[in-house]
Parts: C-alpha cells; sequence; structure tokens
C-alpha cells in the first residue's frame, strides 16, 4: 500500500505546516518565512502548494483560522493548531523520527560493509 | 466535542464558500504584498520587487485552483459526485431501473393517496370557522333501549336559558324538505332546511347579500322569510338582484333577505333553501326528539363538563315542559363533537384501508431491496476492487445508497404522480360514503408523509444491502480470483434474498386474507332478505303538496290532513294508469321506505303484554297507504293489506311485522284479533294483518319491531313506490310525471330513486372497502409473484454450471425443472405459514368490518393460502421452464 511520491511530500509538508504553527498563530506569508529561515534557506515552499494544504488541513480540522488584523493594521487570516492537529503533529513527528533512524541506519550500514 | 466542533465548523464551510474564495485571494494579495516588501528592501525597484514576488509565488490562478479544489471536496461536494456517478449506474441498467421506480411508484402512490383521503376526512376539521367548539346534542335513553336520541324545541329552549357551558345553541330540522317553489316559472322542486336563527352563523355561514336570519324571524306569525344558496341564487336569478323578491315554498310567499357564501354546504345536505323553524315554546314537550340540534360550548369547555351540564338540565326541563319523565327513560346526554358526526365510523374503516396501503408500501421495499441485492451482487467484481484499493465498505455502501436515493426521489416523484391520479377514482369509490362536506385533495401535509414514506422506503430497501454487505467485510482474493468459482459461492447472499421472498409471501398473505373476508361479506350482505324483492323494478319518489293546494279552512297556514290523503289517494289512481304499472303506494312522511336512513318510532304497547323480556315500547312506525307493500314486494305473513277504506274512515287498524307478532303472540297467525295502541290506556287498535320483516335501518342490522297504520297526512310529504318492470327504460318517469301533473300542474317529483339503488348505497361502505381492498390485494400477488419469478429466475442463472453438469451426467430437464420449483416452494410454505401466523392475529383489526363471517374463518385462511401457494407455484414453474433450456454443453464450455 505505498503512497505514491505526491503523497509522501504531501504529509510531509503538511507537517512542516504544523510545525511551524506549534509555537503560535500565523499567516501564510509568516509560515512561508518561518519554514525557509529554519531550514537556512533549502526549502522555499511553492506557494501554489501552500494554501491547497492550509485549507486541506483546515478541512481535516487540524488547524483552524481567524482573521486579524497584523501589526501594520492590514488584514490577514491567521492560522493555529487545534488540539487535534497539536495531537496529529506529535504522532506524525515520531513515526518521522522513527522512520528517518531507520533509513539513517541503513544507509550508513551499507557504507560500512560495502567498505574495507 | 472537539470533533463536534470540527464536524461544525465543516458544516458551516459549506455555506461560506464565497466568503472563502474572497478571502483566499485576499490572502494571496497580502502575501505577494509582504514579498514585494521583502524584495523593496533588498534593493529591488518597485517594478522589479512586484514581478518577482508574482513570480515566487508561483501559479496564482494554479494556486487558486488547487486551494478550490481543497475546499471544493466537502462532504456536499462528495454526495453530488456520488449521486452522478449513481445516476451512470442506473442509466446504464435500464431495466432494473424501470422495475425499481414501478414497484416504488405503486407503493408510495397507494400509500399517498389513502392518506389524503385520511387527512382530508378524518385529520383536517370541518370547513367551518371555529369548529372546534362546536358539538351536536345527542341523547340516550338506555332504559328503553334508545341508542340515540337528538332533540327538540324542548332542548332548544331550555339549554338556551340554562345552560352554563353553551355559548349559542340552535335546532334545525329537513323533515319538511324537498318543498316545492312556485311561481314565476315552472314548479321546482328543492331541498330545504329550517333552522334558528343560531344555526347559520354558528357554522360561520354569514350571508354575501342581504342579512342574516335574527330573533324576530323566528316569532312565529311573523314575515315569512327566506335565505337562500349561492348557486340557488345564480340558477334562479342569474345575476338579478335577489333581494327582494318572493319565493312561494310550499305555498307561502317567503321574501329572500340573504344569499349565503359560495363555500358554505350544509355538511353533505344539499339544501338550497333555509327558512326560520319558529318553535313554539308552548307546543313544546320532554323529552322528546324530533329535531337536531347543535351548539358552540365556551373557549375551554371540555366534552365532559359540557355533558355534565346537560345532565344537571334535565330534571329542570322535566319540570318546565309536560311529557313523559325523563328519569323513566334513563334520557341522559350523550353529546359528541360535530366532526365526529359527520364521520361516524368511517374513521375505523379508513384506518384499515391506511394499513393495507402501508402492507402494500412494504411488499413494494422488499421487491425493490431484491432488486438491489441482485444487482448488487452482479456488482461484485467493481466494487471489489474498490475495496482492494483501499475503500472501506463506506465506499460500498456509497455507491448502495447513491443509487438508492435516486430510485427513492424518482420512485416518490412518480408515486406521488400516481397518488394524484387515484384520488379522483378513490373518490368515486366512496362517493356515497366519504362525507363530501370534506375536501380532499394532495395538499402540503400530504406531500410532506409522502416525502416521508419514500424516505422511509428508500432506507429500507437501501440498509438491506447495504448492511449484507458490510457485514461478512468482502473477500478480495475469493472475488477477484476468476477461475475457480466454488459452488457455494453467492450463498449468503441466497439467504437474505430468500428471507425477502418469505416477508413478501406472508404480507402478500395477510392481504389476501383480509380480502378475502371483504368479499365474504359483501356476498353475506348481498345475500340478506332485506324484506322486498326485485328492487330494480321499484321506482321510489317523494312528492310534497303544497300547503295551498289543500288548506285547512280551520287554521290558516296549515294543511287538511283528509284533502292531503285525497289528494294522494288521486295521484296513486293517475299513477296506477300508467302503462306497465303493476303496483302503486305511498307511505306518509318520509317514514317507510327501507334503507333510505329515515325512519320514525314510536311508543306503542300491546293488550295484555305478557312479554317477559322487557322489551321497549317503542317500535318503529310508518303510516302506509293501499299498495304500498304490494309495490315494495313485502309477503304478507297472515290477515290482509289495507284498503282504501281503512284510511279514508280511519279505521282503528293495524299491522305489524313479523318478528312482532312472534314475539308477542308466539308466530304471526296469533296476532291477528289482537290489540296495540300508544298507551295501556287505549285508543287500540285492531290488528288486521303481519307482514314480513324489512331490514329497514340497514342490511347488516337486524329488522325492527315494525307497527304500520294506514296512511294519515302529518305533513304534505309522502314516499311513493311504483312497481313495474318499464323502471329504468326511457320515458318511464316522464309517463309518471304527466300522471302526477294530470292532477296538478303545481306538483313535482323529487328524489326519483329505484329500490335497487337504496340497497346497493346501503351497502357502499362494504362496497368501497371491498374494491379498494382487492386492488391492494391484486397489486400484493402482483408484486409477490414477480419477486418469486424473479428469484427462480436469479437461482437458475447463477447455478448454470451446476445445472449443466446435472444435464450432462443424465438428469433430465424436467428434474432439475422439479427440483429448482421445489426450492421455491419450500420458500413459499415457509411465508405461508407465516403469513397465517400473521393473519390471524391481524384479522381481528378488521372485526368491524365484516358481516356474516368471523376475522379467524378456517375456510377463508385455509383457501386463500392455498390459492396463493398455487399461484406461486405456477409463477415459479413457468419461470423455470423459460430460463432452463440450457444446451449442457454450451454451459461447461463458456463461462
Amino acid at each position: 500500500m505505498a503512497k505514491d511520491k505526491g503523497d509522501v511530500l504531501q504529509g510531509t509538508l503538511d507537517m512542516l505546516v504544523l510545525r511551524a504553527l506549534q509555537l503560535e498563530a500565523m499567516h501564510g506569508w509568516g509560515i512561508t518565512e518561518r519554514i525557509e529561515q529554519w531550514s537556512e534557506s533549502v526549502l522555499q515552499l511553492g506557494q501554489g502548494t501552500l494554501y491547497p494544504a492550509l485549507y486541506r488541513l483546515e478541512r481535516q480540522d487540524l488547524i483552524e483560522s481567524e482573521w486579524r488584523l497584523t501589526a501594520n493594521n492590514r488584514r490577514a487570516r491567521y492560522y493555529s493548531l487545534t488540539t487535534r492537529g497539536r495531537r496529529h503533529l506529535t504522532q506524525e513527528l515520531a513515526d518521522w523520527r522513527r522512520m528517518s533512524r531507520a533509513i539513517n541506519l541503513v544507509l550508513d550500514a551499507t557504507l560500512e560493509s560495502g567498505g574495507a | 466535542m472537539g470533533r463536534l466542533a470540527g464536524a461544525w465548523r465543516r458544516v458551516r464551510s459549506l455555506g461560506r464558500r464565497g466568503e472563502l474564495e474572497r478571502g483566499l485571494d485576499a490572502e494571496i494579495q497580502f502575501h505577494i504584498e509582504q514579498q514585494t516588501q521583502k524584495n523593496l528592501q533588498a534593493g529591488m525597484t518597485p517594478g522589479e520587487a512586484c514581478r518577482q514576488a508574482r513570480i515566487r509565488f508561483g501559479g496564482i490562478e494554479r494556486a487558486r485552483e488547487s486551494a478550490r479544489d481543497e475546499f471544493r471536496l466537502g462532504t456536499l461536494e462528495d454526495a453530488v459526485r456520488d449521486l452522478r456517478h449513481g445516476a451512470r449506474g442506473l442509466l446504464r441498467a435500464p431495466g432494473f431501473t424501470f422495475v425499481a421506480i414501478v414497484t416504488l411508484a405503486l407503493g408510495v402512490g397507494a400509500s399517498t393517496a389513502m392518506f389524503s383521503v385520511v387527512n382530508g376526512v378524518l385529520l383536517r376539521p370541518l370547513p367551518y370557522p371555529g369548529q372546534d367548539r362546536l358539538i351536536e346534542l345527542v341523547h340516550e335513553a338506555p332504559a328503553i333501549g334508545i341508542d340515540e336520541i337528538f332533540a327538540s324545541a324542548s332542548v332548544y329552549f331550555g339549554y338556551r336559558d340554562h345552560s352554563e357551558t353553551f355559548e349559542s345553541v340552535g335546532l334545525w330540522d329537513w323533515d319538511r324538505s324537498p318543498v316545492t317553489v312556485t311561481g314565476g316559472g315552472e314548479p321546482e322542486t328543492v331541498q330545504s332546511l329550517e333552522v334558528t336563527h343560531e344555526v347559520l352563523p354558528m357554522l360561520g355561514a354569514t350571508p354575501v347579500l342581504g342579512r342574516a336570519f335574527s330573533e324576530a324571524d323566528d316569532v312565529p306569525g311573523s314575515t315569512p322569510t327566506v335565505i337562500i344558496s349561492y348557486g340557488y341564487w345564480q340558477r334562479r336569478f342569474g345575476h338579478r338582484e335577489p333581494l327582494g323578491e318572493t319565493l312561494t315554498v310550499n305555498g307561502v310567499p317567503r321574501l329572500v333577505i340573504g344569499v349565503l357564501p359560495q363555500w358554505f354546504r350544509f355538511f353533505d345536505y344539499p339544501a338550497d333553501l333555509f327558512y326560520p323553524l319558529q318553535p313554539v315554546r308552548a307546543a313544546a314537550a320532554f323529552p322528546s326528539g324530533d329535531g337536531r340540534g347543535i351548539a358552540r360550548l365556551k373557549p375551554g369547555v371540555t366534552l365532559a363538563a359540557a355533558n355534565a351540564d346537560v345532565a344537571r338540565m334535565i330534571p329542570i326541563l322535566d319540570e318546565e315542559y309536560p311529557g313523559g319523565s325523563a328519569a323513566q327513560f334513563g334520557f341522559g346526554p350523550k353529546l359528541r363533537w360535530l366532526k365526529d358526526s359527520v364521520v361516524g365510523s368511517l374513521g375505523g374503516t379508513l384506518w384499515l384501508l391506511m394499513g393495507t396501503a402501508g402492507l402494500l408500501l412494504l411488499i413494494a421495499c422488499t421487491n425493490v431491496s431484491n432488486l438491489m441485492l441482485v444487482r448488487t451482487q452482479s456488482r461484485r467484481p467493481e466494487l471489489a476492487i474498490r475495496t482492494a484499493l483501499g475503500a472501506g465498505w463506506t465506499a460500498v455502501a456509497r455507491v448502495v445508497l447513491a443509487e438508492a436515493a435516486l430510485l427513492g426521489l424518482v420512485g416518490g416523484a412518480a408515486g406521488v404522480v400516481v397518488a394524484w391520479i387515484s384520488v379522483p377514482f378513490l373518490l368515486s369509490l366512496g362517493a356515497d360514503d366519504l362525507p363530501q362536506v370534506m375536501a380532499v385533495t394532495i395538499d402540503r401535509t400530504v406531500l410532506l408523509v409522502a416525502l416521508a414514506i419514500s424516505v422511509l422506503a428508500t432506507l429500507l430497501f437501501a440498509l438491506i444491502p447495504v448492511f449484507h454487505f458490510a457485514l461478512p467485510k468482502l473477500r478480495v482474493a475469493h472475488e477477484l480470483g476468476g477461475g475457480v468459482r466454488s459452488m457455494t459461492e453467492g450463498r449468503e447472499g441466497n439467504r437474505t434474498r430468500h428471507g425477502l421472498v418469505v416477508v413478501q409471501v406472508a404480507l402478500a398473505l395477510v392481504l389476501l386474507v383480509g380480502c378475502g373476508l371483504m368479499i365474504r361479506t359483501f356476498m353475506t350482505l348481498h345475500e340478506v332478505d332485506p324484506g322486498f324483492q326485485d328492487p330494480g323494478m321499484v321506482q321510489t319518489f317523494q312528492l310534497t303538496i303544497p300547503t295551498a293546494l289543500v288548506p285547512d279552512a280551520g287554521s290558516p297556514g296549515d294543511h287538511d290532513p283528509e284533502r292531503t290523503v285525497r289528494m294522494q289517494h288521486d295521484l296513486l289512481d293517475r299513477v296506477r294508469a300508467v302503462p306497465g304499472v303493476i303496483a302503486v303506494g305511498f307511505s306518509s312522511s318520509n317514514d317507510g321506505l327501507p334503507l333510505d336512513g329515515d325512519g320514525r318510532s314510536g311508543a306503542v304497547v300491546v293488550e295484555g303484554s305478557t312479554r317477559g323480556d322487557g322489551a321497549p315500547p317503542l317500535k318503529e312506525i310508518q303510516a302506509v297507504s293501499p299498495g304500498f307493500f304490494e309495490a315494495l314486494g313485502t309477503p304478507l305473513r297472515a290477515g290482509r293489506f289495507f284498503d282504501w277504506n281503512d284510511v279514508h274512515q280511519s279505521r282503528p287498524v293495524a299491522i305489524v311485522s313479523e318478528n312482532m307478532a312472534r314475539a308477542e303472540w308466539g308466530s304471526a297467525g296469533e296476532g291477528l284479533g289482537k290489540r296495540v295502541g300508544p298507551s295501556q290506556n287505549g285508543p287500540w287498535l285492531e290488528v288486521v294483518g303481519v307482514v314480513a320483516d324489512v331490514r329497514h335501518d340497514g342490511l347488516s342490522q337486524p329488522p325492527p319491531e315494525t307497527v304500520i297504520f294506514p296512511a294519515y297526512a302529518r305533513n304534505t310529504v309522502a314516499s311513493f313506490a311504483v312497481r313495474s318492470p318499464r323502471v329504468g327504460t326511457v320515458g318511464f318517469l316522464e309517463d309518471l310525471h304527466r300522471a302526477v301533473w294530470s292532477v296538478n300542474g303545481g306538483l313535482s317529483l323529487a328524489g326519483t330513486r329505484t329500490m335497487a339503488d337504496l340497497h346497493s348505497r346501503s351497502m357502499a361502505r362494504t362496497s368501497m372497502t371491498l374494491k379498494l381492498l382487492a386492488i391492494t390485494g391484486a397489486l400484493a400477488l402482483g408484486l409477490g409473484l414477480v419477486g418469486i419469478y424473479g428469484i427462480v429466475s436469479y437461482a437458475v442463472s447463477e447455478r448454470r454450471r451446476e445445472i449443466g453438469i446435472r444435464l450432462a451426467l443424465g438428469a433430465r430437464y424436467a428434474q432439475v425443472r422439479r427440483m429448482f420449483v421445489r426450492r421455491a416452494m419450500v420458500l413459499v410454505a415457509i411465508g405461508v405459514a407465516i403469513g397465517l401466523g400473521a393473519a390471524v392475529g391481524l384479522t381481528r383489526l378488521m372485526a368491524s368490518q365484516l358481516f356474516g363471517v368471523s376475522p379467524m374463518d378456517p375456510l377463508t385462511h385455509v383457501g386463500v393460502a392455498l390459492l396463493l401457494a398455487a399461484a406461486a407455484g405456477l409463477a415459479s414453474y413457468l419461470s423455470v421452464r423459460r430460463a432452463s433450456m440450457l444446451d449442457p454443453v454450451d454451459v461447461l464450455r463458456g463461462e
């Protein structure tokens, strides 16, 4: 039951967005900036995928949104995690760490045995 | 709680689509502006900053599209997409779709049509404003065996004077109807009603022209007035001003003072003229019951309180008015709501018919459910693939539910159309029995109920296939593994389908048993000896002689009884002379004709009666002319009929009915020479003849003990009976008319009906119930047989390999056919058994509709069961024959 590449990427993107919102509520632009910052400019979110993701997450009830005024008195939509979202994020993070550790072990093990 | 909030959010978001789209645009706008800001700070030119920001954002339209896709995939859109799939699937299987829709339409249509009648007659209020406080003044006198006694002048005055719970009391009577209206053209016979001035306002009948009756009109001796109906105004006066015109009603010139509104109908009685009743206080006696009374209760008064009030007033009336003692008769109140008076005992019948329509709906649902099961089963491979790709059983459920919803929608709509067509037919079946004053239409309530029925039906027939497939999860490998298919494949499906067929057969049996019982009731009623013979040869009519033609010299305004009877005798002779007439006679007033719903009872005692059973002194009383019984064909059991001397010399003679003679004196012959009279003090009359019993009140009622006097004109109305083989042929009525006119041009016939009409009308309730049950039963039988046919066909097609193998191994076609028919008959037998059990329990509910046959009648139950089994056997045999023309080689080779 393999998810195709798109699904995997989609799931990861969701996780990143949720993580970005873990600390505080933010608007879409803010999320992009934060992820770019944290990833040392490696991950530059294609905005074409960000907003669909946000709407999808909202529909799945993992985040909720409300319109607020920014510091400059501009109207923007701020997203925040729901309780369900927090739980989902914790779960996803645990899964991801386990998965990536396993992958790393395999990759490193092969290199070692392949050597000498 | 969070889940609920989330769900709520999602539901809300459905409605906020527009807002979401605008929000998305705003967000994108905001995002690009921020990026532009950042670019500006990084040193780009404004134009460049903007362009880079847009490029960085990516395809705006694409973003919009994807975002829209996300929030477009809400539940609503999902549902719409499922429905579209469902519709395509249904259109690809037109046979299935057609049969399913027609079956549903039948079930929903029958239930809706029946409900519209129930709604119109039973549930909706009478069409009179404020009718929820209107009651009819009914009393009982159990001590003398009287079930129902109405009202009289004493009751009217008494309750008006003393009541604490009645806001208004009114009295009416139709004894003098029909009346003859003369002056200005041909004499007309018109249905009329006498009313006190409270009656019409109580029913909300405020005249559209002129004024209503006032208290002054009710004073005897005041200027005679009349109020006419809207229809009569149009017919008689056209568009001319009617107020101030004079109509001569039964010889009395009356001033037209008002016209009633077009919508107004006095219950089912098509009265066109209303004139004041003018009850006379001095002449009132209590207790008595020769009129009808209605009253309006004060707001908040219950029926019990009103009954208590009347009980309180009865002793007061006893004191104030002369007559017998109320206590002696056990005279007491039995008030009822006006609605109940109109509906009568129709309620039980209508709910019974509603129940049968419901059964038909159930059968239709099981049929469609079976069809859906078969269809879902044949789509197993397709559905299994979906399951393999990760869809749970909810995906299967969605497919089935989508198709079911569409079928339910279209079937329900078709059902409403079927109902709309059937309602006029239903009403025509019940024309003689249903109260016409209640309008039966398909209104909002009926449509809502139709919708509810459709939804319920859809759930019923959809959930069975869904649960059937959900519970044992589809075993993917089993279904997709092409080649080897085990013999036991589809066995679970069979169990459910067999169960459904059993249910169908059981339900059909219950309906058919009910039908059979009604048929027997009808036949029994038909064979009851009504007391007259060859009703098709007997023509009846009413004739009212205008008082002006037979005035009483002594008391102006009254008729002279002697002159009236002489004129009636004259008429009789003229009618007798019409070619083809064998016998003719009349009964004074409207009391003598059997089965016309009218009659009169009075106190008659027998001299020296030794009867020990405490017989009620009230007997059915009539006054007839010579020739009356001969015309009806009521046989004479002993003695003689009246002759004209008895009539014109007012001889003290009487005729009694056979049942009375037997009860009093042991046999018909013994009654001759005995004496009867109004009280033990006389005056006595000698019994000169005994006639056969006549079922005066109804075919299902026992014939009343009757005492018949020689004709005397209590009023100027008489009911004539003419026996002739020419009845019903062209020209006969004209001959009768001419005979009547030859006596006086101002006379006319009214209410011409044959005894056959009266006879069949008295069976109207049974007839209507029977016809409706027969239709429902036939439909149920048809659906049931179709179901059996279908299941056998399917079984045969499923087991083609098995059949092929058996045939190849030497079995004969006949043996194979027998095998399938046997299996089908097992199901039918189980269904019949269950159905019989249910029938025994359920037919009890229709006991009140039956006559002459018990609801448990074994002959009917067993007979119907056998018939159904035989029909089912035939259906399965035909089905097998059609399906089993298989060549074993083809079967084994192909797949």
